[in-house]
């Protein structure tokens, strides 16, 4: 589903993939040195983090799921 | 009270809710319980459920006070609100007269909104043999006569000095990680003072008698930090928007220039116009499986115009039954762009030109194809905020805007050929950055006292404080569901269009103003949502307003132009009553087609129903 994976053995923690992304995804975990998927559910599904990662760090796949519509929420 | 007041009640625990309402277990599962809710309950309505029957699936768990946060101010000459291809030279050209020049993305420069997409540059150069009344009468036709020719005039004056701007700033450079990061790049040579990941959410006005801009609040989506810009001049290029459909990668931009601009009282227009992408059905939420050839291919100069604009016949015709949904809309494509910095292949645009072959872009999937990619989005420039003069002053003094924001109708009811966005967002940001710098230059330094900027910021960051009521996800999906089915906006019938304003008018009267936010990421995509459901409400007002089919807008209970009395733009503005009042605004007469042409032939592009409307099969 979209954005699936930042391999945290590969990641280096430059930060280019969150500056890269354009709908806020992904955050830095600044404890641990790297960055995570914060907010998958904004994945546009653009690949531009992966072009971007200088280190091959991120999987991200083609198809991706709305929530379930609910009365209200 | 009515039945959408008592929705609100939603903060009430199950037991509370009861006591209040003086209700036994039983009578809750009578279906009417919401209009039998006495007053007696406002005391309970934002009480956080925790209990068995909690309702806290709508709790704020993490409102927060955010009032007394300390704004950062920057004092500027000119704001540039966005940092796409026409941010960037307002930015440049504004600074190269000596004034002080800020820039606020949302995103990262050069990786934000559409730019990191946009290949394609027009440049129109009589040396090399284009013709230009070849160009304008192509243009005309495309736009279906609603285009504004001034513009279109600078367009061709201009274009290949802009050309040669990018070309000179490395931007077709072989070393370059990718094109658009260049525009960065530049930003910071001319020393352009740039705040990125922020999102500005609300211009601020003088308060004075002509209400002029004097600049813009927003905040950090990293920090959450205020930040107040006070400037001379502002240039709104912030693009255009959709709802966040799936299959084109401009998820972040959601309308924010015009929703800002129309609520100080800037007039909008272009909205009744239709972006016609399309995307995979089999992955129709992957940007990248549709749009690697775009990001691949490099920017390259195009010198081509359509000649009798979009063939959408197929797609409109997808109701009737006359074309499969998999094909309608689909790929069609243009002629290979010649030309520098163009890689071998055909266009990457993929905008139909009726002359042109069909086929798939480059990078783009040939499997089944559906409409409605940039559902939400009109024609580049060809929507936004309406300008009073051709350097894209608005009718509020102080506010500017160029490219995608600026309705400079250089385009009209459809695209007109390939690059025309790119480049247009070039000349036209030269033309603000130019028009904003002498403006900054006559007037004085603007100022805001500190209780004007609290209310400003007290506004921005209601959704933090709220403890309960919508989040921006659902009501986001509330209006997609509103919006995107093709019977909505491509296929438009006032009864249909009237069914999908009554949702978003409820919409905008009772959930935005309950709408909530958990963090900065989530407070962003709470003004994006409110933007959102804006500009869908301009969407379906100006689409009502149009009683004819024109272009890219198909009405099927006016399936054919009507030159008599829509040869004219659709004007939107806040009224003073704050409901969005809609007029029109007349084509020029020397710009209306030669009404001797037979119909047919004057618009060869065929609407279903049209020809039998008109008595003419």
């Amino acid at each position: 589903m979209a954005i699936e994976t930042i391999d945290p053995r590969t990641c280096i923690g430059c930060g280019t993939c969150v500056e890269t992304c354009p709908t806020d995804v992904i955050r830095m975990n600044e404890q641990a040195e790297h960055a995570v998927i914060a907010y998958p559910e904004e994945c546009q599904i653009c690949n531009m983090c992966v072009n971007y990662c200088p280190v091959g760090a991120i999987t991200v796949t083609a198809d991706k799921s709305m929530p379930i519509l609910i009365a209200w929420g | 009270m009515n039945t959408s007041q008592k929705i609100y009640r939603v903060g009430l625990t199950r037991r509370g809710f009861l006591k209040a309402a003086g209700f036994t277990t039983a009578s809750f599962l009578i279906p009417s319980f919401l209009t039998s809710c006495g007053d007696t309950a406002d005391a309970e309505t934002t009480t956080v459920a925790t209990g068995e029957q909690s309702t806290e699936f709508i709790a704020n768990t993490s409102a927060t006070s955010m009032s007394t946060a300390e704004p950062r101010q920057i004092d500027t000459d000119v704001l540039v609100i966005g940092g796409g291809m026409a941010g960037t030279f307002a930015a440049i050209t504004a600074r190269a007269q000596g004034l002080n020049v800020t820039l606020v993305d949302k995103g990262t420069v050069g990786r934000s909104g559409a730019t990191p997409w946009a290949n394609t540059f027009s440049v129109f150069d009589e040396a090399a043999g284009d013709d230009r009344d070849e160009w304008i009468a192509g243009v005309r036709s495309s736009s279906e006569y609603v285009n504004n020719l001034d513009w279109l005039d600078q367009m061709l004056d201009e274009s290949k000095a802009r050309w040669e701007d990018i070309v000179s700033w490395g931007m077709l450079d072989e070393d370059v990680r990718h094109p658009s990061l260049v525009l960065r790049e530049k930003l910071l040579e001319n020393e352009v003072e740039l705040v990125e990941r922020t999102m500005i959410t609300t211009l601020l006005t003088q308060d004075d008698d002509d209400g002029r801009v004097i600049g813009a609040m927003g905040f950090s989506i990293d920090t959450e930090e205020p930040i107040v810009v006070l400037a001379k001049a502002t240039i709104m290029c912030a693009g255009a928007g959709s709802f966040k459909a799936p299959g084109f990668p401009i998820q972040s931009l959601t309308s924010d220039g015009d929703a800002m601009a129309y609520r100080v009282g800037a007039v909008i227009s272009g909205k009744e116009w239709m972006d016609f992408h399309w995307t995979s059905a089999e992955n129709p939420a992957s940007c990248w499986s549709q749009w690697a050839g775009m990001w691949d291919t490099g920017i390259g100069q195009t010198s081509q115009v359509f000649t009798t604009g979009m063939t959408l016949d197929s797609a409109f015709a997808v109701h009737t039954g006359e074309a499969s949904v998999n094909t309608a809309g689909g790929p069609p494509d243009s002629e290979a762009p010649d030309g520098e910095g163009r890689p071998s292949g055909p266009s990457p645009d993929g905008e139909a030109n009726g002359d042109a072959p069909s086929g798939p872009p480059p990078g783009q999937s040939s499997g089944a194809q559906v409409l409605g990619a940039a559902t939400g989005l009109g024609i580049h420039k060809a929507e936004g905020i309406w300008p009073t003069t051709m350097q894209g002053a608005s009718n509020v003094p102080g506010l500017f805007a160029a490219g995608d924001g600026l309705a400079s109708m250089l385009c009209g009811s459809s695209y007109v050929g390939p690059g025309f966005s790119l480049s247009g967002s070039a000349v036209q940001g030269v033309a603000a950055g130019q028009g904003a710098a002498e403006y900054a230059q006559q007037v004085v330094v603007p100022t805001l006292s500190d209780d004007e900027i609290a209310g400003v910021q007290a506004d921005m960051y209601a959704p933090r404080e709220r403890e309960s009521g919508f989040s921006p996800a659902w009501i986001t999906q509330v209006l997609q569901n509103a919006m995107f089915p093709y019977f909505v906006l491509f296929v438009k019938q006032q009864d249909r269009l009237e069914a999908a304003l009554s949702t978003v008018t409820f919409l905008r009267e009772h959930l935005i103003p309950r709408i909530t936010a958990q963090d900065a990421h989530e407070l962003r995509l709470a003004h994006e949502t409110a933007n959102m459901a804006l500009n869908a409400e301009m969407k379906l007002r100006a689409s009502l307003a149009r009683t004819e089919s024109r272009g890219t807008h198909y009405r099927e209970d006016y399936p054919a132009r009507d030159d008599d009395n829509w040869l004219a733009w659709v004007l939107l503005k806040q009224g003073t009553d704050g409901q969005m009042t809609v007029t029109k605004e007349a084509v020029p007469d020397e710009w209306k087609p030669d009404s001797s042409i037979p119909y047919e032939e004057r618009y060869p592009n065929r609407f279903p129903g049209e020809l039998e409307y008109l008595g003419l099969a």
